[in-house]
């Protein structure tokens, strides 16, 4: 019977630990609450120039509110890795220091922040006359910047212009990785007229703002974010950088040749860098004037403020949760918190929470405050502060944030109650899973559970937002689901993501978990991860099992009373993992692991090996050899490695065969703990584990895996008479001369494997038939031995069945009638032989005979077209300049057979059923056919233009008449003499 | 009725061979005959030329245009040129004369050369003559007289359409010729008739009228605003004499 209830609020829990302190409102008393119920010191680091030293959050609040008389200001950065709880500790920072009236307080969230609203936040409260111009102005610019399409256009636009109209000869551009490039002159130019055609092309800035697209990235980023969203900005996100720049040609269409020439410049990652480094160079500008409007001067701005807040005597106290997110006004912003203090401004201290990388790239900020890290060593953190962590949250979640409120508001105290207190079930429920020194249970988690699976989250470094996500969240989620059904919990569910293998519980105690527990999946769960000393039970984890309505199955290693606290695994070290596992548990456990060739090929020729055996003395009728990794059962061959098949394994395990049964081996536990049971005994290192269980498990797959061989060999066995076998033999030896009297000679051949290659047609028959062959071969020679054992055959022993081999010799074609089966096959294989033999070659003979016509003679045809191009060549008559070399190349491509196979085909034109006539077909007739009919479309060629030629000369060369000629002649003499004589 | 029979392969190719043989010699023949043809049109051509020639020249000669004589060189080469052309049309009747070897001697090519040079001689003279009658015969009042402001309206147009007879271009055609000849001789004598009738109307012209005309022809082509005198406003504002006079702003002023 199970004690367990659920004692918290799952929307409560989900509340609490949205991800990130900055999607809890500030200044929200329940939020406040719960944050402050939630908080658990950690130790941070303290970065100096060379080293960094571990101190508590008590010296980052003195760094950060420490009496300050100096002009400069006081700057502290809060620094860290992607979830690593820096926004987190600038909130508790300001929280911490409470409302003072000498401080004008500016605190910058993530959520919900926007560039508009940084600088609305900075002026709220204020009132000078620059201020109300600049509120006004912010309002001109959230009126006009609204929907993301607007944005996303307006902010293309400042990008071209700012491009195409800045005067500088240089610039030096960040990379995505840091790293600086300079640009100047050539280079600068060449960057900035791919990046004036990007940003400028209807096409390419469509492209560039396309749904996903860097530019919609950025201005969504730059935009008011959603009060859900829960994530860190990544700091490149924010940027653009050159695989921003890879345009993928499939979504552009329409491009202009000036858009294309810029793609294929950009595809040089050079060019690229370069080009992104100057979008994103002016990118800050161009998203300050969009979002911030065009005529906010921060510098400005904040001198207003200062001289305002200087006035009213107070300093102005800036928090910023993610300065990420003030990209684009980040450097104004660095500018102006770093002017020092003076006549009418006001002293500056400010916490900013930024990635270490980040930080880097905002200059001004170089080498000035002091930083912290929130970075720091997992085992830095005790594991009693660990729990706290955890139990804090599970704390909030079973009081309320709305009841926590209440309770603070009522009592005027900032600490938390704890809610066990009032459970009825506090006692066994703490004795069983543990709770923090005042009080708060660990359930449904116990110390050695979140020992593991924060030790999982956090493997290096102290990871808060992954202990939310996948050992809170995670785990209470799976338990809120499965309390409500007795003995459900934990299921294979819990801690999934973390060890979804149960890596400290070994394959062999799995299996006889599974074989032996009602329970598998919890108390694998339990053992796994609730055990002191995993796999082991103890008399907690038995006590936890009880709690929870289950019981444990006893093992051989469990432990009878509970564990000293020096003998208790550590927890952090759950990967690597924390027993020595084998190749085949880390097959087993690692998804992406694979088996290397050497044990697969232990494990597969064990199994080809004892097959063999087994086929060999066992009652098929088989003829049973072996070569190699190769097997023959009767006609069908398998091999080892292809026939035995483990899954994600090295060595061959990944082909399958086509023939013959497949022995496949899945990633399971229990063929992990058969292979390594394999391993031993092949080894002989070992002995097999335990008590040879395993054995039968491979006897039962050996034993089925042999009926499966044995029944496919059968449906290959060979059932036809010796006829029908040398009909085989003979059809597909091709006997080259088939109507010749049968003598030895020409029933050895039948025995012969035809060879193969050249005609392609033919090299498909022989290959098809192969198999058929083979096992028409087999059964004349098992005939020949009376088919004992495997002695080789002579032919010799043909005496026996020669009158079978005379009649055969002669068959050209199956029959159809009373044919069996394998003989129809083989029918069926000539026909296509026939098909694909005959085709080409009529096609290519009639594509001939409609260009010629019938053919008295080939050799008197080139004879005679010799000569009729070479008078034609002399005169300049032939249609191309190399006519006469191309007749002479092609005739001499041609052999003598040409007038034999040509008469075959001719005589044969009108023949319907060819099947027969493949066997006859003159050898390279195909070859010799396609080069007649290049040669002949040449002549028809020269033909057909020499007849146009003679029949266009046959019009001209009309004569002049002499008397026309001799009149015109004596008339013109006779006006000369008129025209000289005037 | 029998169907034709395809000719084999082997026939084609025969038949092919004696057409193609038959061509050669055709076209052997055929050569000759082109080179006769083309001599025959370029003679032709001459013929033409000159009889077009022949009438013009024999007008021109009679009335008051005397062309230049031929230069004694062409005039020399003309007189062989006739020799080769008649020797060479007797030979062309006896049938043993080759036809291509009497048109392709070079004697011949120099007769049909030298006609054609004659062509553009006589030609280039008539055109030349044309010109220096034109200039000679322009009287030199008709060339100075403005026929601006002229009254009436009328005699303003006639004295300009006798200006433009001298002025238009030589005609294209030899055969153009003329008749332009004939326009010039009408025109000189239209003016001594009109001559005194002229003066007189100039006489009528207003001196300040006179002086706008003067610079409005003159080296600039307009007048300002200041020139425009009364009697300058009262004569354009007078039937449709100011249509054809614009204001134009000095910046707009090409």
């Amino acid at each position: 019977m199970s004690s367990a209830k659920i004692c918290w609020d799952w929307q409560e829990l989900l509340g609490v630990t949205q991800i990130d302190a900055g999607a809890m409102r500030v200044g929200d008393p329940i939020s406040d609450a719960a944050f402050l119920a939630v908080h658990q010191p950690v130790p941070i680091g303290r970065k100096t120039r060379n080293k960094t030293s571990l101190v508590d959050e008590t010296a980052l609040l003195q760094a950060f509110n420490q009496e300050w008389n100096l002009d400069e200001p006081l700057l502290v950065f809060v620094t860290g890795d992607v979830g690593s709880g820096k926004s987190h500790m600038v909130r508790w920072l300001k929280s911490s220091i409470g409302n003072r009236s000498d401080r004008h307080i500016v605190y910058v969230e993530k959520r919900n922040t926007s560039l508009t609203r940084v600088i609305e936040k900075v002026i709220e409260g204020l009132e000078s006359a620059s201020i109300t111009r600049i509120r006004s102005a912010l309002n001109d610019v959230s009126a006009e910047a609204q929907t993301l399409e607007q944005a996303k256009i307006r902010l293309l636009n400042e990008l071209r212009v700012l491009v195409e109209t800045d005067p500088s000869t240089s610039l030096v551009v960040r990379t995505a990785d840091h790293s600086t490039v300079s640009l100047a002159d050539q280079s600068l130019q060449s960057a900035r007229e791919q990046a004036r055609v990007l940003v400028g092309d209807l096409r390419l800035s469509e492209y560039l703002q396309r749904p996903g697209g860097p530019i919609e990235r950025i201005t969504r980023l730059a935009m008011p974010r959603s009060s859900e969203s829960d994530d860190d900005v990544n700091e490149n996100d924010v940027r653009l950088d050159e695989s921003d720049l890879r345009v993928d040609l499939t979504q552009v269409e329409d491009l202009t040749a000036q858009a294309t020439r810029t793609i294929s410049l950009l595809a040089n990652e050079q060019l690229r860098i370069a080009v992104a480094g100057v979008l994103d160079h002016y990118l800050p500008l161009a998203k300050a004037r969009v979002f911030a409007g065009g005529t906010t001067d921060l510098l400005e701005l904040f001198a207003d403020v200062r001289r305002e807040v200087e006035e009213r005597g107070q300093e102005l106290c800036l928090f910023i949760e993610d300065l990420v997110l003030l990209h684009g006004i980040d450097q104004q912003l660095a500018q102006a918190l770093t002017v020092p203090a003076g006549p009418g401004l006001c002293r500056v201290r400010a916490a900013i929470a930024v990635t270490s990388g980040y930080l880097k790239n905002v200059d001004t900020f170089n080498d000035r405050g002091t930083e912290f890290t929130m970075d720091v060593a997992t085992t830095s953190v005790e594991l009693s502060g660990r729990r706290r962590f955890v139990a804090n949250y599970l704390n909030v979640a079973r009081l309320g944030r709305q009841a926590l409120a209440e309770h603070i508001a009522s009592s005027g105290e900032r600490s938390t109650p704890v809610a066990c207190i009032d459970c009825d079930v506090r006692p066994e429920c703490h004795a069983s899973f543990g709770a923090t020194d005042d009080g708060i249970g660990y359930f449904p988690f116990n110390e050695h559970s979140i020992d593991q699976l924060v030790g999982a989250v956090s493997a290096t470094n102290f990871r808060p937002r992954e202990i939310l996500r996948q050992v809170i969240r995670d785990g209470v989620q799976v338990a809120d689901n499965e309390l409500r059904t007795p003995g459900l919990f934990p299921s294979k569910q819990f801690g999934a993501h973390l060890d979804q293998t149960r890596s400290r519980v070994p394959v062999a105690i799995q299996q006889r978990l599974e074989s032996l527990s009602p329970n598998f999946e919890q108390e694998c769960s339990l053992r796994n991860f609730y055990s002191a000393t995993p796999p082991s039970s103890t008399a907690k984890l038995e006590a936890v099992a009880t709690f929870l309505g289950l019981k444990l199955t006893p093992l051989d290693d469990d432990i009878e009373g509970e564990v000293p606290d020096g003998q208790i695994t550590p927890p952090v070290e759950i990967t690597p993992p924390a027993i020595q596992k084998s190749v085949y548990e880390r097959w087993f456990h690692e998804t992406q692991g694979r088996l290397p060739a050497a044990e697969a090929n232990k494990i597969r020729n064990w199994f080809f090996n004892q097959i063999y055996t087994r086929m060999s003395v066992g009652p098929y009728g088989h003829l049973i050899t072996r070569s190699g990794n190769t097997m023959s059962v009767g006609a069908l061959t398998i091999s080892r490695d292809k026939n035995f098949v483990i899954e994600r394994s090295m060595g061959g395990g990944g082909k399958t065969s086509t023939q013959g049964p497949v022995l496949e081996f899945e990633a399971t536990g229990a063929n992990a703990l058969l292979f390594e049971n394999i391993d031993r005994v092949e080894s002989s290192a070992m002995d097999p584990d335990g008590d040879g269980s395993w054995y039968f498990e491979a006897d039962r797959i050996l034993s089925e895996f042999e009926l499966d061989l044995a029944a496919a060999a059968d449906a290959l066995r060979v059932e036809m008479d010796v006829r029908e076998h040398l009909t085989v033999l003979r059809l597909v030896s091709q006997l080259a001369d088939p109507s010749a009297a049968p003598n030895f000679l020409n029933i050895g051949r039948m025995f012969q494997r035809p060879v193969t290659g050249g005609d392609q047609a033919r090299s498909k028959f022989v290959t098809d038939t192969d198999k058929m062959r083979r096992r028409a071969l087999e059964a004349i020679r098992l005939r020949f031995t009376q088919a004992q054992g495997a002695g080789a055959s002579s032919l010799l022993d043909a005496g026996a069945i020669y009158a079978d081999l005379l009649s055969t010799s002669k068959v050209r074609h199956i029959e159809e009638p009373g044919a069996s089966e394998a003989l129809r096959a083989l029918r069926e294989f000539h026909r296509s032989f026939s098909t694909a033999s005959w085709n080409p070659i009529r096609a290519t003979f009639q594509k001939v005979m409609q260009q010629v016509g019938a053919v008295d003679s080939f050799g008197d045809a080139w004879k005679e077209m010799s000569e009729l191009i070479e008078t034609a060549h002399q005169h300049g008559l032939l249609p191309h300049h190399d006519s006469k070399t191309r007749f002479e190349e092609a005739l001499t491509m041609l052999s003598d057979q040409l007038e034999s196979v040509w008469r075959f085909l001719v005589k044969h034109q009108s023949t319907e059923d060819l099947d027969e006539l493949v066997w006859d077909i003159p050898p390279d007739s195909l070859a010799q056919l396609q080069l007649l009919e290049k040669l002949v479309t040449e002549c028809v060629a020269i033909l057909d233009h020499l007849e146009k030629l003679a029949a266009r000369g046959d019009r001209e060369g009309a004569e002049v008449s002499r008397s026309a000629l001799s009149d015109s002649f004596l008339e013109l003499a006779d006006i000369l003499d008129e025209v000289t004589r005037a | 009725m029998t169907e034709e029979q395809t000719p084999s392969f082997n026939e084609r190719i025969s038949r092919v061979s004696f057409r193609v043989a038959e061509h050669l010699e055709t076209q052997k023949a055929g050569h000759a005959a082109e080179e006769a043809n083309q001599v025959l049109q370029r003679v032709r051509a001459a013929v033409d030329e000159f009889s077009s020639l022949r009438s013009t020249i024999s007008e021109l000669d009679d009335g008051p245009i005397k062309l230049r004589s031929v230069n004694s060189r062409l005039a020399t080469s003309i007189g062989k040129a006739k020799v080769t052309l008649r020797r060479t049309s007797t030979q062309l009747k006896d049938p043993e004369r080759e036809v291509r070897g009497l048109l392709t001697s070079p004697s011949m090519n120099s007769a049909i050369v030298d006609t054609e040079r004659l062509v553009g001689d006589r030609k280039g003279a008539i055109f030349a003559a044309f010109d220096g009658f034109k200039m000679k015969a322009q009287p030199e009042d008709l060339r100075a007289v403005r026929a601006d402001g002229l009254e009436p309206l009328t005699l303003s147009i006639k004295v300009r359409k006798l200006q433009q007879a001298f002025n238009s271009s030589t005609p294209t055609s030899v055969g153009d010729i003329v008749l332009a000849v004939d326009r010039i001789q009408k025109a000189v004598s239209e003016w001594a008739t009109l001559k005194a009738e002229v003066e007189a109307a100039q006489q009528r012209v207003p001196p300040v009228l006179q002086a706008f005309f003067e610079r409005l022809n003159g080296p600039q082509g307009h007048v300002g605003w200041r020139d425009i005198k009364d009697e300058v406003r009262s004569w354009l504002d007078t039937g449709s004499n100011g249509n054809d006079y614009v204001v134009v702003r000095r910046d707009r002023f090409a």
